[in-house]
C-alpha cells in the first residue's frame, strides 16, 4: 500500500492544488510542502517498518484489463531513485519558495511531476512504465515554458519533441517486446523474450521480430533521455531555460530514466544484442565525458556549465553500463544517485545566484564569496564534489566507472582522465571567477542565503558527504537486485 | 437468447428518421423565423437519434449478445454499427446544444443546423451499407451538405473554397461512379457487396484492380487523405469552426468504416461473417502496397505541412490529413484491423470536434482574432477552462497516454508492428513526435505567451459575447471529458469493452 501512497500523494497534492487557483503564494507552497513531506514519511516508514529488506517489496496490484496492470513494486535498484524523487521532491518545493506567478498551477506541476516520476521507478508493468514515462512530460512542459528563463519557449517544446520523438520509437520497440511474449509485467517482458528466442532457435524458423530492432527502438527513447551525446541537445537549453525547481527535477531525477531503464528494462531484455553494442555504448559515454567537459568549460553562463556537466556525468554512467558488469552497474546507480544530489544543489545555488543578481553570466561575477558568505561555501562544496573529490558523493560511482573501464577497455580510458581533468577545470573555474577576486561592486548589497535556503544546502551537503564516505548505503540495497536482474532473473 | 429491443429495420430506421425529422422541423421554424427555436429542433433530433441508437448498445451490452443484423437487407445494424450511429449522432449533438446561441444569431445559422442533421444522418447511412449505390448515395449526400455548408461560411474565401471543394467533390464522384461502371460490366449489375466481394476475392483481373483503386481513391478523397487532401485546409479554414466541427470529424468514422466494409468484409445472410476478405484475395496482395503508400505518404505530408501553417484551423485541417493516414495504415492488415482504424478515427473525431469548438469560442472571446495561432496568445491564464480544454486535446492529438488519442495510436502501431509492418508503426511514431511541433505550438501560445496588453485592458466582455462563449466552451468540455474517459478506461479496466462496443462482426 505505502508504494501506491508514494504516486497517489504527490497526485492528490497535485489536485487539491490544482482545484485553488487563486491560492495565495503562502498557502500554496505549505500545502505543497505538506504533500511532499508526506510522501518522505512514508517512504521513510516503509524502510522503517523493515517491509522493504532490499528484496523485491511487491505493492497489492490491482488487477487490470488486457493492456496493462497497476503493478508497484520497488527492489533494490527502484529504492535509491525512489529515495532521491522524494528528497529532491521537497528541495524542488522550498527552491520555488519565491514564485509568485500563479503559485499554485506551479506547485501542482511539481507534485504532478512528482508522481509521474516516481511511476517510473516503481511500474513493474512495460505499459504502465510507458504511461509514466510520458505523464513526465507535461507537468515538465508547462514547468519550462510557463515559469521559464527568457528562451523558454522554444526550450520547452524542444524538449518535449526531443524527448517524445525518443519515447514513441521505444513504444514501438515495447510493443514489439510485449506482443511477441504476450506478457506486459517488466519481468514477464525479460525472460518472455528470451524464451520466445530461444524457442525459434531450437524451432529453425525466423524470428518475427529482430531482438536487435526491438532492442534499438527501446534504447534510442532511453539514450535521449540520460542524454547520450549526440542527441543531448535538448538538455543544456531545457535546464538553462527552466525555473530552478524544474532544473533541480530535471537534473537531479529525470535524467536518471534513462539509465534506470537501460539497467531495468533495455540491456536484460537482450543481453547478447547489448554485448555486441557495448562498444557502441562505450563511445557515446567517452563522448560524453570529454564533450560535456569541453563544453562547459566554453560556457559564460553559469547555469549552462552546470548544465554541461551533466552531460559529462552522465557520460560516466554509460561508460560503467558499457562495461556490462555488475560493478559497472552499480557505478552507474552510484554515479546516477550522486549527480542527482550533486546537480540539484548546483542548480540550487545558481538559482539563488539568480534571484538575487537577474544574471548568469560568469563575467559580471567576482568575489561573490565574499560579499555572501555562506553561497561561496556551499558553491565551493558543491564544485569539489562534482569534481569527484574523495570523501564526497561523486567519487566512488567515478572511481568504480573507471576502474570497470580499464578492465573493459584498456588505455581507452586515457581519453577520460583527460575529461575527469576538464572536469577540474571548469569546476575550479566556477569557483574561482564567480567566488574569488575582488568583490565586484554592482552587487555590493546582494543578501546572503537565508535559512531556508541554508536549510536546503546542508540537507544536499550532508547527503552528498554519506554517499562519498559510505557509498555503502546505496552499494548493499542495489547490489542484490542487480545480480538478480543481470542473472535474467529480472 | 433475449430478442434484441428493436427490429433490425426500427434499428437503423429510427436514428436516422429522427435525425432527418430534426432537421426538417429546423427548416421548417426558420422559415416562420424562430432561429433559437430552429437550431434546437435540430439538436432535438440529434439527441433523440443518438438515444434511439444508444438503446440498442446497451441492451447488447446488457443482455450480452453483440448480435448484428441487416436491415431492409442493404443495412447491417446492431453491435458496433449501432455504436458507431451512437457516436456520429451525439458528435453532433453535442456539438449543436453548444453552438445553440451562436447559430441563432444570424439568419443563415439554422439552415447550417439543418444541413448538419442530413449530414449527419447521411454519415449513418453510409455505415454498414450492403449496396454500393447506396454508399455512393450517402456519400454524395455527405459531399453535397458539405459543399453548401463550407459556402455559407459566407466570405469570399469561402465561396472560392467551396467551389474547390466541389469541382474536386465532382472528380472524386467520377472516379467512384467509372469504378461501379468497370463493376457493373465485370460482374453484370451486380451492386451487392457481400457478392460483389465473394467475386473479388477470386479476381486477378486488370480491370477489377482498376476497379477497385477507383473506389479507393473516391474514399481517400472523402476522408482527405493524401494525395486527394488540398480540398480540405481551405474548406476547414473557411467553414464555420462550430460548424466544421461535425463536417470535418464525424463523416470521416463514416467513411472510414464503409471503406473497410466494401473492401475488407463480407456478410453472409444471417448476418454472421465468412471467413474470405477481399484482403486476402490475390487483388489484396496487389493493392496492399498501394494502401501502405497512401498511408505513409498521408503521415509525411499531412505533418510537414502542418508544421507551416499559422492558421489553428488550417493547422487542424493539414494534421486531419496525418490522422487519417494512421488510420489508413491500419488497412494494410486486414480483418481485425478495421477495429483498431474505426477505434483511430473516434478518439480522432471527439478530439477534434473538441478542437474546432475551442476555436468557434475564441472567436467569441476575441472578437478581433484572425484565427492564427498566434492570436490565442494569453488564452490558457485568461480562460483556464477552455485552456485546459485545449491542453488536453492537443495531447490528445499528439497521442499522450491517458487520452483517446493515445489508445488509437496504440492499437494501430502495435497491430501493424505486430503483424510485420514495423516500418509503417515507426514512421506513424515519428509522426506523431513530428505533430507536437504544431499542436505543442498551440499550446505554446496559448500558455507561455500573455494576450498583447491592449486587448487584456478591454477585457470586461459584453453578454451578448459571453454566452455564447460559455457554451462553446462547455461543448469543447464534454468532448474532453469523452477524450480522457476513453483514454483511461482501457488502461483501467480492459479493452474488451471498447471490442465489444465496436464489434463490427469480426471477432475478437
Amino acid at each position: 500500500m505505502s508504494l501506491h501512497l508514494l504516486v497517489l500523494i504527490p497526485l492528490l497534492g497535485a489536485i487539491v492544488l490544482g482545484c485553488m487557483r487563486s491560492a495565495s503564494i503562502e498557502r500554496a507552497r505549505v500545502v505543497s510542502l505538506l504533500f511532499t513531506l508526506s510522501a518522505l514519511g512514508v517512504f521513510l516508514t516503509t524502510l522503517g517498518s523493515g517491509a522493504f529488506d532490499g528484496g523485491e517489496l511487491v505493492a497489492p496490484s490491482a488487477a487490470l484489463g488486457e493492456l496493462t496492470s497497476y503493478r508497484l513494486a520497488m527492489d533494490g535498484l527502484s529504492a535509491p531513485f525512489v529515495a532521491l524523487t522524494v528528497v529532491l521532491g521537497i528541495i524542488a518545493v522550498l527552491s520555488s519558495w519565491r514564485i509568485s506567478d500563479r503559485p499554485a498551477a506551479h506547485h501542482a506541476l511539481l507534485l504532478a511531476l512528482q508522481a509521474a516520476v516516481t511511476g517510473v521507478f516503481l511500474a513493474q508493468d512495460v505499459i504502465l512504465f510507458y504511461v509514466f514515462w510520458e505523464a513526465v512530460l507535461i507537468p515538465m512542459f508547462f514547468l519550462i515554458g510557463v515559469w521559464g528563463h527568457e528562451d523558454r519557449r522554444h526550450a520547452a517544446l524542444k524538449f518535449f519533441i526531443y524527448t517524445f520523438a525518443g519515447s514513441a520509437l521505444m513504444l514501438i520497440g515495447i510493443l514489439l517486446a510485449v506482443y511477441s511474449t504476450g506478457e506486459t509485467s517488466m519481468a514477464g517482458v525479460v525472460t518472455g523474450f528470451q524464451a520466445m528466442r530461444e524457442y525459434y532457435a531450437n524451432s529453425g524458423v525466423a524470428l518475427p521480430v529482430s531482438p536487435t530492432l526491438v532492442f534499438w527502438l527501446i534504447m534510442i527513447g532511453l539514450l535521449v533521455k540520460v542524454p547520450a551525446v549526440p542527441v543531448h541537445t535538448w538538455l543544456p537549453d531545457a535546464h538553462v531555460e527552466a525555473p530552478t525547481a524544474g532544473s533541480v527535477m530535471l537534473a537531479g531525477v529525470l535524467l536518471k530514466m534513462g539509465g534506470y531503464g537501460m539497467i531495468r528494462l533495455g540491456i536484460p531484455l537482450a543481453p547478447d544484442v547489448f554485448a555486441d553494442a557495448r562498444v557502441i555504448f562505450a563511445i557515446l559515454g567517452i563522448a560524453g565525458v570529454v564533450y560535456g567537459a569541453i563544453m562547459a568549460l566554453g560556457q559564460s553562463d553559469l547555469k549552462r556549465l552546470v548544465a554541461y556537466s551533466s552531460v559529462a556525468h552522465m557520460g560516466f554512467s554509460l561508460i560503467a553500463l558499457s562495461t556490462g558488469t555488475l560493478n559497472g552497474q552499480i557505478a552507474a546507480v552510484l554515479i546516477m544517485v550522486s549527480h542527482g544530489v550533486v546537480s540539484a544543489l548546483m542548480f540550487f545555488l545558481v538559482g539563488e545566484l539568480y534571484d538575487r543578481t537577474h544574471t548568469r553570466e560568469i563575467d559580471r561575477f567576482a568575489g561573490m564569496a565574499r560579499l555572501m558568505p555562506a553561497w561561496g561555501t556551499v558553491f565551493t562544496f558543491g564544485a569539489l564534489a562534482s569534481l569527484g573529490l574523495p570523501g564526497l558523493s561523486g567519487f566512488p560511482g567515478e572511481f568504480m566507472a573507471i576502474v570497470e573501464g580499464f578492465n573493459d577497455l584498456g588505455w581507452w580510458m586515457l581519453i577520460v582522465l583527460l575529461g575527469v581533468i576538464l572536469g577540474g577545470a571548469y569546476n575550479l573555474r566556477a569557483v574561482f571567477a564567480v567566488g574569488h577576486g575582488p568583490a565586484a561592486s554592482e552587487w555590493a548589497g546582494v543578501s546572503d542565503l537565508d535559512g531556508r535556503a541554508i536549510l536546503v544546502a546542508l540537507v544536499l551537503a550532508v547527503l552528498i558527504v554519506i554517499l562519498g564516505v559510505w557509498p555503502r548505503a546505496v552499494i548493499d540495497v542495489a547490489t542484490p537486485a542487480l545480480s538478480m536482474i543481470l542473472k535474467g532473473g529480472a | 437468447m433475449p430478442e434484441p429491443i428493436m427490429s433490425p429495420s426500427l434499428t437503423l430506421a429510427l436514428p436516422v428518421i429522427l435525425a432527418v425529422l430534426g432537421g426538417a422541423a429546423c427548416l421548417l421554424f426558420d422559415a416562420f423565423a424562430r432561429p433559437r427555436t430552429a437550431v434546437a429542433a435540430s439538436a432535438l433530433g440529434l439527441t433523440a437519434g443518438a438515444i434511439a441508437a444508444g438503446v440498442v448498445v446497451v441492451d447488447g451490452l446488457v443482455n450480452e449478445i453483440a448480435f448484428l443484423d441487416i436491415a431492409y437487407d442493404m443495412f447491417v445494424v446492431g453491435g458496433g454499427f449501432s455504436f458507431l450511429h451512437f457516436v456520429i449522432l451525439a458528435i453532433g449533438a453535442i456539438i449543436l446544444w453548444a453552438a445553440l446561441p451562436v447559430l441563432s444569431e444570424t439568419s443563415r445559422g439554422p439552415g447550417q443546423a439543418a444541413l448538419l442533421a442530413f449530414t449527419a444522418a447521411a454519415s449513418v447511412l453510409l455505415l454498414g451499407a450492403l449496396d454500393i449505390l447506396t454508399v455512393l448515395l450517402a456519400f454524395e449526400i455527405i459531399a453535397i451538405t458539405g459543399y453548401a455548408l463550407v459556402a455559407a461560411g459566407g466570405s469570399g474565401a469561402a465561396d472560392e473554397a467551396a467551389i474547390k471543394y466541389l469541382v474536386q467533390g465532382a472528380l472524386a464522384a467520377a472516379m467512384f461512379v467509372m469504378g461501379l461502371a468497370i463493376m457493373f460490366g465485370l460482374y453484370g449489375g451486380v451492386t451487392d457487396v457481400r457478392i460483389l466481394s465473394s467475386f473479388l476475392q477470386q479476381e486477378s483481373s486488370e480491370p477489377a484492380l482498376a476497379a477497385m483503386v477507383l473506389l479507393f481513391a473516391a474514399f481517400i478523397f472523402k476522408l482527405g487523405g493524401f494525395p486527394f487532401h488540398s480540398w480540405a485546409p481551405d474548406a476547414y479554414e473557411t467553414i464555420r469552426p462550430e460548424v466544421g466541427a461535425f463536417v470535418a470529424t464525424a463523416p470521416k468514422v463514416s467513411a472510414m468504416s464503409a471503406l473497410f466494409m466494401i473492401f475488407f468484409r463480407s456478410f453472409s445472410l444471417d448476418g454472421l461473417p465468412l471467413d474470405a476478405l477481399f484482403g486476402a484475395g490475390a487483388l489484396g496482395e496487389r493493392m496492399v502496397w498501394l494502401v501502405a503508400a497512401v498511408a505513409a505518404m498521408s503521415i509525411v505530408f499531412g505533418n510537414t505541412a502542418a508544421l507551416r501553417q499559422s492558421s489553428y484551423t488550417r493547422m487542424l485541417a493539414y494534421s486531419g490529413i496525418a490522422q487519417v493516414g494512421y488510420a489508413v495504415s491500419a488497412m494494410v492488415l486486414s480483418g481485425r484491423a478495421m477495429f483498431h482504424s474505426v477505434f483511430m478515427m473516434v478518439a480522432y473525431a471527439i478530439a477534434a470536434a473538441g478542437a474546432f469548438l475551442v476555436a468557434a469560442a475564441v472567436y467569441r472571446y476575441r472578437s478581433d482574432w484572425d484565427g492564427s495561432i498566434r492570436g490565442l496568445a494569453g488564452i490558457g491564464r485568461e480562460r483556464p477552462l477552455l485552456g485546459f480544454s485545449l491542453a488536453v486535446l492537443m495531447f490528445s492529438l499528439t497521442g499522450i497516454p491517458m487520452t483517446a488519442g493515445f489508445m488509437g495510436k496504440y492499437l494501430v502501431f502495435a497491430a501493424l508492428a505486430v503483424n510485420g509492418w514495423t516500418w509503417l508503426a515507426i514512421l506513424g511514431a515519428i509522426g506523431s513526435a513530428v505533430s507536437f511541433g504544431y499542436y505543442g505550438s498551440v499550446l505554446r501560445w496559448a500558455f507561455f505567451e500573455d494576450a498583447p496588453a491592449d486587448e487584456t485592458a478591454e477585457m470586461p466582455q459584453d453578454s451578448t459575447l459571453e454566452s455564447p462563449c460559455n457554451a462553446l466552451t462547455w461543448g469543447a468540455t464534454v468532448f474532453v471529458a469523452l477524450t480522457l474517459l476513453i483514454g483511461c478506461q482501457p488502461l483501467l479496466m480492459s479493452l474488451d469493452i471498447a471490442a465489444r462496443l465496436l464489434d463490427l462482426g469480426f471477432g475478437a
